[in-house]
């Protein structure tokens, strides 16, 4: 097998720490790494911003990762792919842009890649006869929830990212793409591989599934041995070394801590996909009950023997809409009797919430220490218990009102408790409507555009 | 041998919308048989009951002796409208995973059998 190029993951979630992407940039010796920036409520905090500011609305984390690797990029020719554009690729290419003329690198080619975000369209699509059909119940959109979208997207995949670097961009920005895209399109421009060969499309995507949750596959949240995973204070990032005959070697940074064996890649090679034989994604469906793992050496694991098959016709949409507020807070019980005094202090809220005319749309009680992730009581007298109670409502002012009642509750309820720290801020809970549209119609709007930084600031 | 599955397999679980899925993976093939036939659908709809209001689908992934298994409507209402502490069903895997077994003697040679 031919050495082909080396693919590494930078970032699996909104907030992630820096650090990692840096040791793969400087010690992974990495022709390409993956970004992924976004989550359902991250694009619903960046529309708030995009409201208030038309230049705003893309994800912050990419001044910190660019900031820190675009050296990189203009001394090594590391090329970047990040979701961090959010609903706004063409600001946050802006942004970059300025970074680069900061270090001279005026020339520095950034591509964004836009059309994911249909919030624009819903009212043409729907005059057009759809009826965004649910996903998981088939019903269709009801206009109470079509008149109150916050956002829309479609979820395109890793072609326009394999046109963009094919066009030699040296970043690309974009907004809701799958996450493995961010490393399937690499892979699949790196490698020279062609779109219509379903068995190298199914590949690379399943490498980028493999690298998009960062150190998920190199001995993070690994459910084994867990105790043996050595040094995860200085955890390495995973990188897929890609080679022409279809197989890939799965590793990690010299140097870096944790490890990468059969055992911790088969834990993220199932991670949240549905039916293994299945794996729906935009550029096609995966099919992995053919994959073969091998240790081949220290942190070393190949992968082979993954299939493709056609690409469905219509592309999954996520359609958020308000859901009310949420409102929680904590009250710590100690001995004795601390989950009798938790749970009649669950009550007291309970009717607390009547009298003041508040009626959830949804109570959740938990008492942590006393099987609230189990949903069971304990059949033991624990020694403390946090009261956990989060309440849904269907404005910000009765969420602001339950919250106010904790500290109260300190000094008012069952006896002992203790001040666990000030309750959150109520948040806008979200509901999320999903649905498949017919890929012509999103993909006639998708466009791909290369400038250099020069380019963009100029404009 | 009494034990608990977590001491002979991995069990990873993660979130999709209001869905939660559940990955076992077996240390050899005789424990994957034998944990295909203990590990019905039903086995563990009922040992996660108090955590999934909808149906468990199983898939056998024999390549990666593994099973997996798809639980619905398990996370209270999905990542970002659920009230629960773990809205993205973390913890269901370790859950499950203390699940206790009656291995037979026979599988219990060339097993590494984790502390409880």
């Amino acid at each position: 097998m031919s050495k082909a190029i080396r693919v590494g993951a930078g970032q699996g979630f909104y907030g992630d720490d820096p650090w990692f992407a840096l040791q793969s940039a400087k010690y992974g010796n990495v022709d390409y790494m993956g970004f992924d920036s976004l989550a359902e409520l991250t694009l619903a905090i960046l529309e708030k911003a995009r409201q208030k500011n038309p230049d705003k609305g893309y994800a912050a984390d990419i001044i910190t990762y660019a900031n820190l690797l675009l050296p990189f990029v203009k001394e090594r020719g590391l090329s970047l792919v990040t979701n961090a554009g959010g609903l706004n690729p063409n600001a946050a290419a802006k942004a970059v842009a300025r970074l680069a003329k900061e270090i001279d690198f005026d020339n520095l080619k950034i591509a964004t890649i836009t059309g994911d975000d249909i919030k624009g369209k819903i009212k043409q699509l729907r005059q057009s006869g759809l009826k965004f059909e649910n996903l998981d119940t088939g019903e269709p959109m009801p206009e109470e929830i079509l008149n109150n979208i916050i956002f829309a997207n479609c979820y395109l995949g890793a072609l326009p990212v394999k046109d963009a670097l094919d066009r030699n961009a040296d970043i690309v920005v974009a907004g809701r793409i799958t996450d493995p895209a961010l490393f399937a399109g690499p892979i699949l421009s790196g490698m020279n591989w062609q779109t219509d060969n379903l068995d190298q499309v199914a590949f690379a995507t399943l490498l980028g599934h493999l690298l998009e949750c960062g150190g998920q596959i190199t001995g993070g949240n690994f459910s084994g041995d867990w105790e043996s995973i050595p040094n995860l204070e200085r955890l390495g990032y995973p990188i897929a070394e890609v080679y022409d005959d279809l197989t890939a070697v799965i590793t990690k940074p010299e140097g870096t801590g944790g490890m990468v064996s059969v055992d911790t890649v088969k834990e993220q090679m199932l991670y949240e996909i549905h039916d293994p034989s299945n794996y729906i994604g935009p550029d096609c469906v995966v099919d992995i009950t053919s994959a073969i793992l091998t240790d081949i050496g220290k942190n070393r694991v190949k992968i082979a023997g993954v299939r493709g098959k056609k690409p469905p016709a219509a592309l999954k949409a996520l359609f958020a809409y308000p859901d009310g507020y949420i409102a929680e807070g904590r009250i710590l019980y100690g001995v004795p009797n601390a989950l009798r005094k938790a749970k009649a202090m669950a009550e007291i809220m309970k009717k607390r919430l009547d009298i003041l005319g508040i009626k959830p749309i949804a109570y959740e009680s938990e008492f942590i220490g006393g099987g609230a992730l189990k949903r069971k009581e304990p059949d033991y007298e624990p020694d403390e218990i946090l009261l956990r109670v989060a309440v849904k409502v269907n404005t910000k002012e009765e969420a602001q009102q339950v919250t106010k009642l904790f500290p109260a509750y300190i000094l008012d309820g069952p006896p002992g408790a203790d001040f666990f720290g000030a309750p959150p801020k109520p948040r806008q809970a979200i509901g999320i409507w999903s649905a498949l549209i017919d890929r012509e119609l999103i993909e006639r709007d998708v466009k791909v555009n290369v400038k250099t930084a020069k380019e963009i600031l100029e404009a | 041998m009494k034990l608990f599955l977590y001491q002979i397999a991995q069990v990873r679980s993660g979130d999709k919308a209001n869905d939660s899925d559940v990955s076992v993976f077996a240390p050899n093939e005789n424990i994957y048989n034998f944990l295909k036939e203990s590990l019905t659908p039903a086995v563990v709809k009922s040992a996660l009951s108090s955590i999934v209001d909808g149906k468990v689908v199983r898939f056998e992934v024999p390549n990666l002796l593994a099973l997996k298994f798809l639980l619905t409507d398990a996370l209270g209402g999905g990542a970002s409208g659920s009230l629960r502490s773990d809205n993205l069903g973390k913890s269901i895997g370790g859950i499950f995973s203390t699940t206790e077994l009656e291995l037979p003697e026979a599988l219990l040679k060339a097993v590494h059998i984790r502390p409880a």
